[in-house]
């Protein structure tokens, strides 16, 4: 019987460190990486596309280019805080090389080779292009170095222990496409939406773990931070035309003219920098969604 | 919008209104927080007239544009600390209005947005009579203004 337990205990931390190791961080090879050339130009786009400042930006000021970090996000797991984003090479991401930026971007591990939580939207973003990804990195360097330290998210346990991340990504980390994109601009509508806007993660409601519900994808949620409620955008939701979309996009007002308010009103302010033809393309693969 | 100054004439004007709104046979409800979303409606009755001309909805029409944003700068430019008087946040209020205490509290930046607001109204006023383009590019200011707003005095 004692044996048996020992065997039973030498299996369990066996099965442990198998777990640990098939969940473990994944990262970019740098071969795939090392021929792209980033464009700061085309990758402006892609920062106002990924909304990449509603969340970084800091709380006191309208300048979407100043990206210290520190605005908390109230949810279940506990409150998790943006950390710096500005090119500062100490506080910042200012030292570290494409590929790092690219496996955080389309793996959610970082430089030292941790698991980021997935409050940092790249189940969204591992559907990202690699030109994108380089020209992003090429754009993130040019915005100003903020030398602000970033914050320890404070969390409960178990959501602290990093590792268990590692099992979040294994059963709610799916790059694949969502929904089936026929002409060319459904296709960068959809990538508009699913890969950069990164829109059902907050309009798709979550699982206890944390995780997308897929068959709920975009009908609604509950507000994560306990009151409101974030409202559905497949058809059956939003009854607004494509140009209605467009247009609350591009300004902010709903077609009654009210105009979007709390987290809506930070992703009003980066969309409404894209091109009108990019807002439209938003709003047509919407109203396919079915 | 300064709070501090004149709370003695914004109280007299508040109870003003309140016998007033009482007088008219009651609404019921916070005479500020009523007038406040008249006020809001006042903004949406006319954004409405304007918007829809921008979108091309309707045709463009100079005249009736360059009213309605003389209309949006003379709401904006209203002298309005009764409205906003303290005391009339969700905190005591609850569901009869959506505006957060955070507007009365220390590094309040809801004034500095009203300003910006008066300013976007301003331009769009200076371009509603240019044409249905010059007319759409304006009103993005003033959407902006009102989100900036949104974004973080009003209740979600």
């Amino acid at each position: 019987m004692k044996r048996a337990m020992t065997w039973l205990s030498v299996l369990a931390v066996l099965g442990i460190a198998a777990a640990l190791w098939l969940t473990r961080p994944a990262v970019v090879s740098p071969a795939r990486f090392a021929s792209l050339q980033g464009d700061a130009m085309r990758g402006e786009v892609v920062f106002w596309a990924g909304g990449c400042a509603s969340c970084h930006k800091a709380e006191t000021t309208d300048d979407d280019l100043a990206l210290p970090g520190g605005r908390r996000f109230a949810t279940q797991f506990g409150t998790f805080i943006a950390p710096n984003i500005s090119s500062d090479p100490t506080h910042g991401i200012g030292d570290w090389t494409m590929t790092e930026f690219a496996s955080a971007l389309l793996h959610g591990t970082s430089p030292e080779g941790r698991h980021y939580y997935p409050a940092f939207p790249y189940a969204s973003y591992a559907r990202m292009n690699d030109q994108d990804v380089a020209d992003l990195w090429a754009f993130m360097q040019t915005v100003p170095a903020l030398p602000l330290a970033s914050q320890r998210h404070d969390l409960a346990f178990p959501f602290n222990v990093r590792a268990s991340i590692g099992a979040w990504k294994f059963l709610f980390l799916k790059p694949a496409w969502v929904r089936p994109a026929e002409t060319p601009e459904l296709k960068r509508g959809r990538y508009l939406v699913e890969a950069l806007g990164h829109c059902a993660e907050c309009h798709t409601p979550r699982n206890f773990l944390g995780g997308s519900l897929a068959s709920a994808w975009m009908e609604g949620a509950p507000h994560p931070a306990g009151k409101g409620r974030i409202p559905g955008l497949v058809p059956s939701a939003l009854d607004w035309s494509a140009d209605d979309i467009a247009y609350y996009l591009e300004t902010g007002f709903t077609p009654d003219f009210d105009s979007a308010g709390g987290d809506m009103a930070e992703v009003v302010a980066t969309i409404g920098r894209l091109s009108p033809e990019d807002r439209l393309a938003i709003a047509h693969y919407i109203k396919a969604l079915e | 919008m300064n709070f501090s100054k004149g709370f003695a004439r914004m109280v007299a004007a508040l109870t003003l209104a309140g016998a007033t709104f009482a007088h008219a046979g009651g609404h019921g409800g916070n005479p500020a927080a009523n007038a406040r979303q008249a006020h809001m409606k006042l903004y949406a009755f006319n954004l409405d007239l304007i918007g829809a001309m921008a979108k091309g909805e309707i045709g463009y029409d100079a005249d009736a544009a360059q009213a309605t944003a003389n209309n949006l700068l003379t709401l904006a430019m209203m002298h309005q600390d009764a409205y906003w008087a303290p005391g009339t946040s969700t905190a005591e209020l609850g569901n009869e209005t959506r505006a957060l205490p955070s507007i009365w509290e220390g590094g309040s930046r809801f004034g500095d947005i009203g300003l910006q607001l008066i300013e976007a109204a301003g331009q769009l006023a200076a371009a509603a009579g240019e044409g249905q383009d010059t007319l759409r590019d304006a009103i993005r200011g003033v959407g902006g203004a009102c989100s900036a707003c949104h974004r973080n005095y009003r209740q979600r």
